[in-house]
């Protein structure tokens, strides 16, 4: 398979040569809630909409929002756990989307998921051995002894002893089953991890450890971090490129500094406001941005900016309410929909 | 700001504006390893209109701590010792009948997770209105009324009409505003508030803590606020507590323990949050190793082994650090570690 020329889509960064992938307009529609009893038509929800964005080899990309913002839509349409309703995935120069069961099964040995909770994600009657070497039996890879060698390397690299390999996932608190979920993943030598809230459920003191271990082996094993996270002061310390999304559409999408510096859209400045900073100095003259109401998919959001309801700056503009800001690029891979970029600033919180 | 950590070490006397005081509170659970000691000997005053963080990690015994003085350990667990006073009136050890008065009145507990907390199959409306009717005779109209009004308080957009749906039609967000209606219906004078937020997105975190913080200042409400989020402690709190392996092992004003945390676990714990200056000096400083399990509390002090300052030492292997007191900026500081002096004092030994 050849690769394809990308077309020119927002949000792609042109001629970048080196992306292990490539995500072009995806798509994901769910219809829900619809009542014929009630004469109430099905409401066409945008899980996913229109999403570009690419990854270079050896980077980590980061999907933040809130909660209903399909960035965990979002990353297993580009696994293909769920199809995408339009759109094309390349990973590699594979078009994902072509490929039929069996060239999908072996994909997926080069981009594996971690979950975010790894209590439901192990299976609690194996032990931690059988767990990691599952992926090796699934895709009858190497001989039986060279997948006991390659289980006992994979849990050393995350760092559990060979000792405990017997016991089950119960007997390991919530950051070793944590480290078990990436050995999982790891045990296969993907390209791509798809790391969804790797750290949410476990203590901020293990949360550093978690993120250290993952650096390493980024470093150590040249892998390539398609990370979903909430908390903002974790996707800036670990993710070297953003995307913003808001009820499935790209807000903002940009390097690290770029979005975290000099944000461009009120949605991202509002969510950098919103997250308390540990440090009372800082706090206590923090400016206070408080969106009202909450992420809602409205039959009226069709037309207009899909954030205008809740928008500090945008909320009365005509402008807004009637024209979809198409994503434009400010500065080389910095991208935003906004009608009025950089209005609305965290000014106090950022300077001192 | 210089009352923090004042006179609650050793019992002194009761003081006009103390709304709780807790002494020696001792909880324990047992499990097949024997009485796994959650919370050993926390003392504390709560002032009136402070508010109060308990920091930790988990099973640290924050949350057992909480529900000791709400009087709400269910077996396995019990409270083995200590003293808790509310309003001057010791309330431990009083029966569960007894506590049921106080509990919705004088102080009441918003949960980490309001869907857990909130009756699935009953409306939001008659859930605020039985607390209401509990503890005020006052009609179901009255109540009802009483309830609109609560929900306008915590501003759940179009009160009137949500009263009669049921929690699942209402978002986490929203769930969360009806929890602290509830708690707030009879006025308390203390609210225990554990991990209000974790479950929320930070926008609405945001909203919600905003919220929490003009409400109790209306209410003239204490609160003691359970958390592991730093970051909520720097924006909603006066002082701070942090525990570990079941004892406050740090004590100070908020502005003292973000500036110059005098125990190593403290500074430890303010360091691991990822912050992205950071990034230049390579990897996150994190805590080596776990909490001691606390079914077999090791002697000395607990947090020797994962401890940079006293890890080996003689002394933090064998002997459990008392609280030793310090000055700190803005008043003083009480640190259980055998090197409290010297840290405050910037000689500690690294």
């Amino acid at each position: 398979m050849s690769t394809v020329a990308a077309p020119p889509l927002p949000g792609l960064r042109p001629g970048l040569d080196d992306a292990l992938l490539r995500v072009e307009a995806v798509t994901k529609t769910f219809t829900s809630g619809g009542s014929r009893l009630a004469r109430r038509p099905p409401l066409q929800v945008h899980a996913v909409s229109e999403l570009s964005f690419d990854v270079r080899r050896g980077e980590t990309f980061g999907l933040v929002g809130e909660s209903g913002c399909g960035k965990s839509t979002a990353a297993r349409c580009i696994l293909r756990l769920v199809e995408p309703t339009a759109g094309r995935v390349v990973l590699g120069d594979v078009d994902v989307g072509s490929l039929d069961r069996e060239a999908l099964r072996r994909l997926r040995r080069n981009a594996q998921i971690v979950f975010q909770d790894s209590t439901a994600s192990l299976n609690s009657r194996m032990s931690v051995r059988s767990i990691v070497r599952e992926p090796l039996d699934i895709h009858g890879i190497g001989t039986p002894e060279e997948r006991d060698a390659l289980v006992a390397e994979t849990l050393g690299l995350v760092g559990i002893a060979p000792e405990q390999v017997d016991r089950k996932p119960h007997a390991f608190s919530g950051g070793q089953r944590q480290r078990i979920g990436i050995a999982r993943a790891l045990v296969l030598h993907p390209e791509l991890l798809v790391l969804d809230e790797p750290v949410s459920a476990v203590d901020v003191s293990l949360q550093a450890q978690i993120l250290n271990l993952l650096r390493e082996l980024q470093e150590r094993l040249g892998l390539t971090y398609l990370v979903i996270v909430h908390d903002l002061a974790v996707a800036e310390y670990f993710c070297d490129r953003l995307a913003v999304l808001y009820l499935g559409r790209v807000m903002e999408i940009g390097d690290r500094e770029q979005l975290f510096e000099s944000p461009l859209h009120p949605y991202t400045v509002s969510l950098l406001a919103a997250a308390p900073v540990p440090d009372p100095a800082v706090e206590s003259r923090r400016k206070r941005i408080i969106l009202r109401g909450e992420a809602q998919e409205t039959p009226d959001m069709s037309v207009g900016c899909a954030f205008r309801a809740r928008c500090p700056i945008g909320a009365d503009r005509p402008v807004c309410a009637s024209e979809r800001p198409p994503l434009a690029e400010s500065e080389t891979g910095h991208w935003h929909a906004c009608h009025f970029p950089g209005e609305l600033t965290t000014a106090t919180s950022k300077k001192e | 700001m210089s009352a923090v950590a004042t006179e609650e070490a050793k019992g002194g006397a009761p003081r006009d504006d103390l709304v709780l005081s807790v002494r020696d509170l001792r909880t324990e659970f047992s499990s097949r390893e024997g009485p796994v000691q959650a919370v050993r000997g926390v003392s504390f005053d709560l002032r009136r209109g402070e508010k109060l963080a308990v920091v930790g990690e988990s099973g640290c015994g924050k949350s057992a701590l909480a529900l000791s003085i709400l009087g709400l350990i269910e077996p396995p667990g019990r409270v083995v010792g200590g003293e808790v006073r509310l309003n001057g009136r010791v309330i431990s050890g009083l029966s569960d009948r007894e506590l049921q008065a106080i509990r919705g009145k004088e102080m009441s507990l918003v949960y980490q997770d309001p869907l857990t907390a909130l009756d699935p199959v009953k409306t939001i409306g008659s859930q605020i209105a039985e607390v209401v009717r509990k503890h005020a005779p006052v009609s179901r109209k009255q109540a009802r009324a009483r309830a609109v009004q609560l929900l306008e308080e915590v501003e759940v957009p179009n009160a009137a009409r949500r009263l009669d749906d049921y929690p699942h039609q209402y978002s986490g967000g929203m769930r969360q505003r009806v929890m602290i209606a509830i708690a707030l219906a009879n006025d308390p004078q203390l609210l225990i508030a554990d991990e209000p937020t974790t479950a929320l997105d930070v926008t609405t975190q945001a909203q919600v803590l905003d919220l929490l913080e003009r409400l109790v200042e209306r209410h003239g409400a204490s609160v003691i606020l359970i958390t592991h989020n730093l970051g909520i402690v720097a924006e909603f709190c006066d002082a701070v507590r942090v525990m570990y392996a079941g004892r406050f092992v740090e004590r100070a004003g908020v502005h003292d323990a973000f500036a110059r945390p005098v125990h190593p676990y403290t500074e430890a714990l303010l360091a691991s949050v990822p912050r992205p200056e950071r990034l230049q000096y390579g990897p996150l400083p994190s805590i080596p190793g776990l909490p001691p399990n606390l079914a077999r509390i090791p002697a000395g002090c607990t947090f020797e082994a994962r401890c940079p300052v006293g890890r080996g030492r003689e002394v933090c292997r064998t002997v459990e650090p008392p609280d030793a007191r310090v000055e700190g900026a803005a008043g003083p500081v009480v640190a259980a570690c055998h090197f409290a002096d010297e840290r405050r004092s910037g000689t500690a030994p690294a």
